[in-house]
């Protein structure tokens, strides 16, 4: 919007790219909504999530059939299936870590700082597990057990560390993605957790279903 | 309307999706499956499952047609890794 400074009086809607509405400008204006996924609600946003999501398992199932099929012709790949992992299960641990950090720190007015450095320090823990695990699959098992039990524990956090509002009061206020978000959060954790309940039978025969099949 | 319109287009479009992904002929010779007798020829299931998002782009509803191209996006990525996954388990 355009004013006039000396009187505040309304002169045009100026577009975000040049003086006139162009197509230019409608193409910038749509980037963010098709990038955040923000034009449609939380249906729109959870299906931007999924296909993030998917993009990442995707990007690391195929670099780690990259891996896993030249296991046997050379061991020298050791270090880098290690650090798909570190990198992959790492970065969740840290970001629930800073999630949490946050939910403690916040009501002391420390969130900030706090944020910050339990990422930092979960990242520093994801990286040094990644060099003194017996085994790749012990890594994933601890990053996974790390980062589940921290997604459980979220929900509980905001209720009680940071004072956060119950899921009726969240909704009659309008915010029914606090609700969402516990839910996702408690689903999330429970299956990182229930994926390690079987994660040691897994190990001795591969890795998962799909790398497993590589490996026959 | 448009969450009403992406989700009756995603339904719609998410049957011959299914269909697509359990006669995919590739993951059933991997596992040594035999072809599947009179299934539906699959170019005609990929216009089908095409149909319901060129529906929402004529009705001029683009977030649905948005909504309905993620959703389904998703949704083959999550069937083609479920029935990998379903197969692997199988075969051990």
């Amino acid at each position: 919007m355009l004013y006039k400074g000396a009187t505040a009086e309304f002169v045009r809607a100026k577009p975000n790219v040049g003086p006139q509405p162009s197509a230019g400008g409608t193409l910038v204006g749509i980037m963010g909504p098709l990038h955040f996924g923000n034009f449609a609600g939380m249906l729109s946003k959870a299906i931007w999530f999924g296909l993030g999501f998917a993009m990442c398992y995707v990007t690391y199932t195929g670099m780690r059939l990259w891996v896993v099929r030249r296991r046997d012709d050379t061991g020298a790949l050791a270090w880098l299936e290690r650090t798909l992992t570190a990198v992959l299960f790492g970065l969740p641990f840290g970001l629930v870590a800073a999630a949490a950090a946050f939910l403690v720190a916040m009501p002391r007015g420390s969130a900030v700082y706090w944020t910050t450095t339990a990422f930092l320090i979960a990242s520093g823990a994801a990286i040094l597990a990644g060099a003194m695990a017996r085994s790749n699959a012990v890594l994933t098992t601890m990053l996974k057990v790390a980062t589940g039990g921290g997604m459980l524990a979220l929900p509980l956090l905001r209720l009680f560390a940071a004072g956060g509002p119950g899921w009726a009061e969240a909704i009659a206020a309008g915010q029914p993605v606090i609700a969402a978000l516990d839910l996702v959060f408690v689903i999330g954790g429970a299956w990182l957790v229930r994926d390690c309940w079987t994660i040691w039978p897994r190990a001795s025969r591969g890795f998962g279903p799909i790398l497993g099949s590589v490996k026959a | 309307m448009t969450i009403a319109l992406a989700l009756g287009a995603f339904l719609l479009s998410a049957i011959p999706v299914i269909l697509l992904c359990t006669g995919d002929p590739k993951r059933r010779r991997a596992t040594g499956e035999r072809h599947r007798a009179a299934s539906p020829p699959r170019a005609m299931l990929v216009g089908a499952a095409c149909v319901p998002g060129f529906a929402c782009a004529l009705l001029g509803d683009t977030a649905a047609f948005m909504l309905r191209l993620g959703g389904i996006a998703l949704l083959g990525w999550a069937a083609a890794a479920s029935f990998a996954a379903g197969t692997q388990d199988r075969a051990d």
